[in-house]
Formats: structure tokens, sequence, C-alpha cells
């Protein structure tokens, strides 16, 4: 296929604004699917993203449209994930690309997280063609949702089209002007091979096999090729397209989305963001590859029973392989035993990892409570602390992040929602736009500790479903943070330490203890539970016993066999004290992330 | 050890009609041809009364309180207690006190009378539950009104009753805590004692609930009840004195008081044990044994050793702090008279546990009833 032919372009969508159906839709007037195959969300591949209804990975698919002008173009389509943590997934798409579809649902309008991806696309120089979609719902507002595209993006509404994923109403028209205002990739077949490694996959019969963007050059079966990062050559044994499976090819060149299969045996070899070439003519440009993903918050993962250790680090590091955002590190806990150190970009995905881990893999795993990385002062120097295990017992100069977080939300909620904002989670005010008719758009900087538990759930509760966010990191601001200890049956647990702002240090370590209370199980002996800051104990809640605590009868026959039950007993526990034997559940762990809940 | 001449003596019988589930005590049941059972078995019982008189009792001791506990004394006829009563009557003077369990089902005007004319003064009976179909679902084959019956019947002879129940049997415990405080603020015995339900792990009850059969109320709701019984009887007059027994004032029972002192005692019968002067001893639990034993070569036996001083102080300690008034220290120190008792009480009295006052030492509020703690604490500073 000529490169005049192929447009590449990734469609810029908030969480069920239709991208995914429009993808089927697109799919299905293309033929590039056998209807009897169609399943709803096709390209929500792994079973986690169909039950939640999410995208979470970025999907690649190649389709071939018969356009009015006669040709026949081929288009790759790369699905991006909607939701707020997984920007970074969606920053790699683009890199692909060069043009997006931002698709918005006119019942509901833009939604933060459409804004902050449509500027990722305009600074990759994406051509943005904006869409309408859900037009044959009853509460569609095409005009409104033009006007809030003018508003929020500064894209001209007369380029917007109007269309319905689900009846397909539009989607031809859509497909007409992604041939004519997309403009096709640059031919440069003739030059050296130039591939971006753009997401992997783990095949257990052929190894690793990456998904690749070609800017330069093409790549055929029996190729020597290099990954200049690495230096690691690898013969081809297969090379191919998404049409949507995987669809094998004698050649791809510069402009395709494809696929390589060439023997990658780990995880580790075929970073996302590397660049390949040919071994034998390489190229002297590797191309600029990708930011790492910079974790947002860190948690630990600790196998389920001790002996999965190793396990759990093979199941981490072929979930890297599609996840680049994905960090970890080998780390111990006293309660815990050997497990890892894990850097997500947020909650969900946070959630998704445990949940892979546990699908996919079938390792039982334990999370612990999530938190930011903090900074401290340390002999003069700033040092990152990403596990609360590890911060000082003493107060230290410490950083933490902020954000600048963007609310989009209806005019009525405004007053209730910025009350929430600024006095429950420290939010500074910085300024407020119209978006639309009777909506707005509120900008604040917080603290980034205060919206990764519950501030989105609370958001979407306080503006009734209609709210949404988004948020970048900002900078390290200097915090007055406290470290919370907490004690079980008077040993600390390092795995349920947290840091917290001074301010809230009491609410919370109340709130916790409670939580604690309602999850630890009763033992044979008492469980006390204590939170400590510094050296003060600020909560306390007791687990009682699961057992009497009334020795009610005691005569004159049975006084040494009484004597001897109740030392026995009371060796046995002991013993039990000794080796930290409370049992404590996974949702302990992340008991934190509900404190709250209930008000 | 204790050099007053006073000494309580308990007599064991191990025969009930049928066993309640949860009893773990040595008792056996009996069929239509026990009565060969019941003279062995008292003839035993005077071959050990026998051996006690000739090794530790000289006819200097006076009794001071005389029990019939089992098992169920009553479904024994009173003719098999007689030459062994009088024995007892003829080697020491009449008791203060003079007790025997009976049960309700089984109870006879002719065992009541026996009793009465050998000078029994007190008579203690299980009511347990005031729920007929509790008592089904644990074996007790007994009614209300029938022991309602019977207690009438022994008021009739008796001026000092004790009433027996349990707390956390796998019933409605609001209703078990409303009609038996009911019923003992109506009947007015002299005397009430309140157990926790155990489930010992080798009883039909302790299997059953173990293999979730009968699942029991929880521990933490049983202690609250029990709380409010405890509540409950206060209101209608009776004292707690022990942490599971109760009397109108001056109604104590000099019997189990005698434990709770740790003062000598004599347990006489299979399983039975006793204290005398330092010297501790716990009957075999089996009945072939006990009625073959032969006791001049103390084959009778389960366990039986000198204490040591420290054990003397252990139990004094253990035993005593169960009465709500405490230990008297002027009586501890005669007995322990060792300065490092003196810095023992001192680390006690600061305990969270306790507190000293008017020259008692004793378990404070909270604690008399939640005691395990207190008492795990006690034998760690022992």
């Amino acid at each position: 296929m000529k490169t005049r032919f192929i447009r590449n372009i990734s469609i810029i969508a908030h969480i069920d604004h239709g991208k995914t159906t429009l993808t089927d839709r697109i799919l299905e007037y293309t033929k590039s699917i056998d209807s009897r195959d169609m399943k709803e969300q096709y390209l929500d591949s792994m079973d986690l993203e169909r039950e939640r209804g999410i995208t979470i990975k970025a999907h690649p698919v190649t389709v071939l449209y018969k356009a009015k002008d006669g040709n026949e173009y081929q288009i790759n389509i790369i699905d991006t994930p909607g939701h707020v943590d997984f920007t970074y997934e969606v920053s790699r798409s683009l890199a692909a690309c060069e043009g997006a579809v931002l698709l918005v649902d006119s019942t509901q309008g833009v939604e933060a997280q459409t804004v902050a991806n449509t500027y990722l696309a305009l600074e990759n120089d994406l051509e943005i063609i904006p869409v309408a979609n859900k037009i044959d719902m009853p509460n569609s507002d095409v005009e409104n949702t033009k006007k809030e595209i003018e508003d929020l993006i500064g894209l001209d509404s007369q380029e917007c089209v109007s269309t319905s994923a689900k009846t397909g109403e539009g989607v031809i028209e859509l497909l007409e002007k992604i041939v004519t205002d997309i403009p096709s990739p640059e031919k440069k077949t003739e030059e050296k091979l130039r591939a971006l490694v753009f997401d992997a996959h783990y095949d257990k019969y052929r190894g690793v096999i990456v998904h690749v963007r070609l800017f330069g050059g093409s790549i055929k079966v029996g190729d020597k090729i290099e990954l200049m990062h690495t230096k690691n050559r690898y013969d081809v044994s297969e090379v191919g397209i998404f049409s949507p499976q995987m669809t094998p090819k004698d050649e791809i060149s510069a402009g395709d989305v494809g696929y390589i299969v060439a023997g990658i045996k780990e995880a580790s070899e075929a970073r996302v963001g590397e660049t390949i070439t040919l071994a034998n003519d390489p190229t002297q440009k590797p191309l600029a590859g990708y930011q790492e993903a910079k974790a947002m918050v860190y948690a630990g993962i600790y196998p389920g029973t001790p002996e999965y250790f190793e396990e759990l680090r093979k199941a981490l590091e072929k979930l890297k392989l599609n996840d680049a955002a994905l960090s970890f590190e080998p780390d111990n806990s006293p309660a815990l035993g050997f497990g890892f150190r894990c850097g997500f970009l947020g909650l969900l995905h946070m959630e998704i990892v445990r949940e892979r881990l546990e699908r996919e893999f079938e390792i039982t795993v334990i999370l612990t409570a999530p938190n930011v990385v903090l900074q401290i002062e340390q002999n003069g120097e700033i040092v990152e602390v990403t596990d609360p295990a590890k911060y000082p017992d003493i107060p230290v100069k410490t950083y933490e992040p902020y954000v600048e977080l963007t609310v989009i939300t209806p005019n009525e909620y405004m007053g209730n929602l910025m009350g929430y904002i600024q006095q429950e989670k420290r939010g500074e005010f910085n300024h407020m736009e119209n978006a639309g008719k009777d909506r707005l758009v509120m900008y604040y900087d917080i603290p980034l500790s205060e919206i990764i538990y519950d501030f989105f759930d609370k958001l979407k509760a306080k503006t009734h479903g209609y709210g949404s966010m988004d948020y970048n990191f900002k900078d390290y601001r200097e915090s007055d943070m406290v470290k919370l200890m907490i004690l079980l049956n008077k040993e600390p647990v390092e795995a349920l330490a947290l840091v917290v702002h001074t301010s809230k240090k009491d609410y919370i370590a109340r709130e916790l203890a409670k939580k604690l209370k309602e999850l630890i199980p009763q033992h044979q002996f008492e469980v006390p539970i204590q939170i400590q800051a510094g050296v003060r104990i600020i909560a306390r809640e007791t687990v009682k016993a699961l057992r009497k605590d009334v020795l009610a009868k005691c005569y004159g026959g049975d006084v040494t066999r009484k004597m001897k039950l109740l030392e026995k007993q009371k060796e046995g526990k002991k013993k039990l004290r000794s080796i930290g034997k409370v049992t404590v559940p996974q949702e302990a762990f992340l008991a934190i992330l509900s404190v709250g809940e209930e008000e | 050890m204790d050099n007053n001449n006073s000494i309580s003596l308990y007599i064991h019988i191990p025969f009930c009609v049928s066993k309640c589930a949860y009893c773990d005590f040595t008792s056996f049941p009996i069929s239509q041809n026990s009565n060969q059972r019941f003279s062995d078995y008292f003839s035993a019982l005077n071959h050990e009364l026998m051996y006690l008189i000739k090794h530790h009792l000289s006819p200097s001791y006076s009794l001071s309180s005389l029990y019939i506990g089992g098992g169920t004394p009553s479904v024994v006829p009173f003719k098999y207690y007689k030459p062994l009563l009088e024995k007892v009557l003829h080697q020491f003077n009449h008791p203060a006190e003079f007790t025997c369990e009976v049960n309700p089902g089984s109870v006879s005007r002719e065992f009541l009378h026996g009793l009465k004319d050998y000078g029994c003064t007190r008579i203690s009976m299980g009511m347990q539950s005031p729920n007929d179909d509790t008592l089904e679902i644990v074996n007790r084959h007994q009614t209300l009104s029938r022991f309602i019956q019977a207690y009438s019947k022994i008021r009739a002879l008796f001026s000092n009753v004790n009433i027996d129940l349990i707390c956390g049997l796998p019933e409605s415990l609001q209703e078990w805590f409303e009609k038996s405080g009911d019923l003992v603020a109506k009947l007015a015995p002299e005397h009430c004692s309140i157990y926790i339900l155990e489930t010992e792990k080798e009883t039909p009850l302790g299997n059953q609930v173990r293999n979730g059969a009968i699942v029991l109320p929880t521990f933490e709701y049983t202690t609250e009840i029990f709380e409010l019984m405890i509540w409950r009887l206060k209101n209608a007059g009776y004292r707690q004195y022990e942490i599971s027994n109760f009397s109108l004032p001056g109604c104590e029972s000099i019997h189990n008081h005698c434990y709770w002192e740790t003062k000598n005692y004599l347990g006489l019968g299979v399983s039975a044990g006793g204290y005398f002067n330092g010297f501790r001893y716990v009957n075999t639990h089996s009945l072939s044994e006990y009625l073959n034993a032969d006791f001049e070569n103390e084959s009778h036996y389960d366990y039986h050793s000198v204490n040591s001083a420290e054990e003397n102080l252990r139990e004094f300690l253990f035993m005593g702090l169960r009465l709500k008034e405490g230990i008297f220290l002027d009586e501890l120190n005669a007995k322990f008279p060792d300065a490092s008792v003196e810095k023992m009480i001192n680390v006690l009295s600061g305990s969270k546990y306790m507190i000293f006052s008017n020259g008692y030492l004793r378990l404070n509020d909270y604690y008399f009833i939640h005691n395990r703690e207190a008492f795990e604490y006690l034998l760690d500073v022992l």
C-alpha cells in the first residue's frame, strides 16, 4: 500500500462517550470483521475491560476503507484509554499517529479528561476532527456540545461531525473526513528502518510480540533487527498488521502500524518507547521515544503466600511488557515478607494491576494502601520517599507533590464542590471559566495525596454524576506532614504505615482505627489497635478476644487444673504475640481508602 | 499450713439419670440394677473416709461444713447415705452448714426427709435455664413446672436453698435473663450461683459446637447478659460475694468460702479433690479404679503433691481474688511472712486490675467480671 493511502489515527474520548462502540461500527462498515464474530467492544480484549466497560490498553486495529474518491485507504486506529489514570497510554498512542478523532458525548458535553487529551494531541501536532456523538439520544444537545468544543478546546465547530456510533449515523461521513483531512504519513520507505515500539504483549509460544509504528524504512521476515537501546539483536520470524486480529504480511513499511515477532524472550528486553532498526543497516537517529511514565502513587504488592514471590516477580515482568507505566522493585516487610514496592499512575491503574495479577496469572496478592512520593531533606539533600514505612519518625522538612486540578461541573454544583475542595481537600483555587451554556471549569492547585483515594467518587457524588476531572503534576511544595504508625497487638506493622498532613492526623487516625477494628477478625486473644504519631498514641481501638474473658467457675476439686489451663493458654498467647500472629486480611491494608466513606 | 483445726468435707456422688450435654464432671448414668453399684461405691467411700481419718484427721478437728455434690446425689436412695453420714457425724460435730445437691426431677420425699433428719441445712438445686426447650437440647430432662414443684417441697423443709443457673446456653439470652430473673425474685432463694457456660472438649455439647450443629451466643453477648443478671440480682437484694455466687445477707456459702480462702478441705469419692495443710490431691476419675482402690497404698490418687510455699501463695491469691472483698492483707502477711510478698502486693495493687482499700486487695469492678486477663496477669507476676 502506498503511503498516501494510509491514515494513522487515535480516538480521544472520555469514558462512556462511545469510543469503543464507534470503533466497532467502523470495523463493521469496513467489513474488517465478520459480523458473526462481532461482539460488543471488540477492541476491549481484556475480560476486565469488557466487564468494566472501559479501555485500559491502547489497541491497534487496521481497517481498509473504500472511499468515495474510489481509492482504498488503510486506516490504522489506535484505541486509547479514557480514564484519568491512563494519560500516559494516550500519549503513547498519539505519538504513533498523524491525526485524532475527538469524540464527545453530545448528551454530556466536553469532560475534563477530553480537554487534557486533546491538548496532548495538539502538542503532538495532530490534526483533530471533533465529533459530537450519541445524537440518537433524546437529550442530545449538539449545538451546546459544539460551543463547548470551541470554548474549551478552541477548535472550529464548523468542522464538527455529528454521529451516532450506535445506529451508525454519520460514521461514513466521519470516515470520509478522516481520509480527506488527516495527512498521510510521510513517505520515508527509502529511509533506514525506524520503528517505534508503542506496545507489546506476551505470547507463551512466541515470546514477546512488539507493536510498532514504522516511521522510516520497512521490515520483512528474515531481517535481523536491533533494539537500539539495549543493542540486542533478533531474527524476525513474522511481521503483520492488526485487522483486527494479527494478520501476517510479507513486509510492513513506513507509515504502517503493525507487529513484529522476533523470538524476544523477556519482557525487559523490549521496552516500550524503544526504537527498532536493522542490525546490518542501522539508522543513526533513534526516535524520540517516550518519556518514562512517572508513577504518581506507590503501593506494596505481596504474594498471598510467601512461596509465590518468584511467580509474582515473573507476572509483574510480563505485565510491565504492555503496561509501561507500571514500575516495581523488590521490597521486604516484616509483616508481609518479600514482595514489591510498585509505582502506579493512579488508583484505577493499581486496581487493574491487582486484578490482572489475580485473573491472568492466578496469583493472590496483598496490596497495601497507596501513597504519593514525598521528598524530604536529609543531610542537606532532597531524598524521595516512596514507602511511608521509611519516612522518618521525627518531623523533617517535607515536600509533597501538588497537581493542577481541572474540574468541569454544571453551575449548580459549584458552591458545594468549592467548599469540599477548599475546606476538606486543601485545594487552592486558581481561576474559573465558563464552559458552554451552563457549565464551568475550575482550576485548582491541590496536593496529589488529597485526590488519590476517593476524590473522583466524591466528585461524582457531589455533582450527581455530571462532574469530571483531570490533573497534571505541577510541583513539590513544602508541607507539614506526619507519619502514622499502626501497632497491632503492640507490634508496629510497617505495611500499614502512612504519612498524612498534620491537620488531618487525628481524624484519619480515629477513623482508621475504627475501620481496622471492623476488618481485623477476632483472635483467641485481645488485639489492641493503636495509631501512633511521633511518640504519642493518638487513636486506639481493641478487637475483643474470641473467647470468654470471664472465669466463672472455680471450686476446690479443680484449682490445679484451672490454673494449669490458664498457664497453658497464656503461654500459647505469648507465642502468638511474639510471632505477630495477628491475622490481617487484605481489606485492612486498604482500610485507609474507605476512611470518611460514610460521610 | 492452716493451723486452726476446722475442716470441710466434700462427698462426690457420680451418678445421674442421664448426663447433660455440657457436663464434664465425673458421673455415670444409672439403670434398674444400679443398687450393687451404689453399695460398692458407698463401701469405697467408707474406706476412703477411714483412710482420711487415720492419716489426716484427729478427733480434735471440727467440721465446719459438709457438702454432698455430684453427679446427682438425689438419684441414690437415702438408705445408702445413712451409714456414711453416721460415721462422719460420729467422728465430728454437726457442721454449721450441710449442703446436698438435689435434682428437681429425681428428688423424693423420703430423700429430703432423710437429709433433714441427718442435719442437712441447705439444699442446692440446678435450674440452669427456665426454658424447657433449651434443657431438652442439652439433654437435661427437666421442666420449669417440675422445678417449681420441687422447690416448694424443699422450701417446706429447708430454710436455706441455692439455685444454679447457666448463662450462655443455646437459647435467647434475653429470655433467659428475664425469666430467670423474675423467677429468682419470686422464689427468693437464699443463694444463687450463676455460671457462664463452658464448653469442654470432651462433652457432647463441645462436639456439637465444634462441628457447627449448635451455635452458641457470642462470648461478648453472654458476658453482657451475665452483667445484666448481676445488676438484676443486686436490685433484688443479693450480694455478689464471689464471681459466680450471690446471696442474701448472711447466707454466703460456708463451704465454698473454704475453697476461696484456701482452708483445709477433704474431698471424698471418685474425682474429688482436697487440700490439707499444703497437701493437694485429686482422686482418680475412673469409677472402677476408685471401687478397687487400695487406699492404704494411695492407689486412688490421680494427682497429689505437697505444695511449695510459692505454690501455696499462688493458690491463695488465685482463689482469694475471686471473692468480691478480696484478700485480707493482714491474713496474707501472717500466712506468708516474707518481704518479697509485700513487694509483690505493691506491684499488684499498682496494676490496672486491682485496688487496695481498707486492708483488702481486690479486683476492681471491671476486672472482677472480665477477670481472665487479670488472672493471667497475676500468674505472670507470681
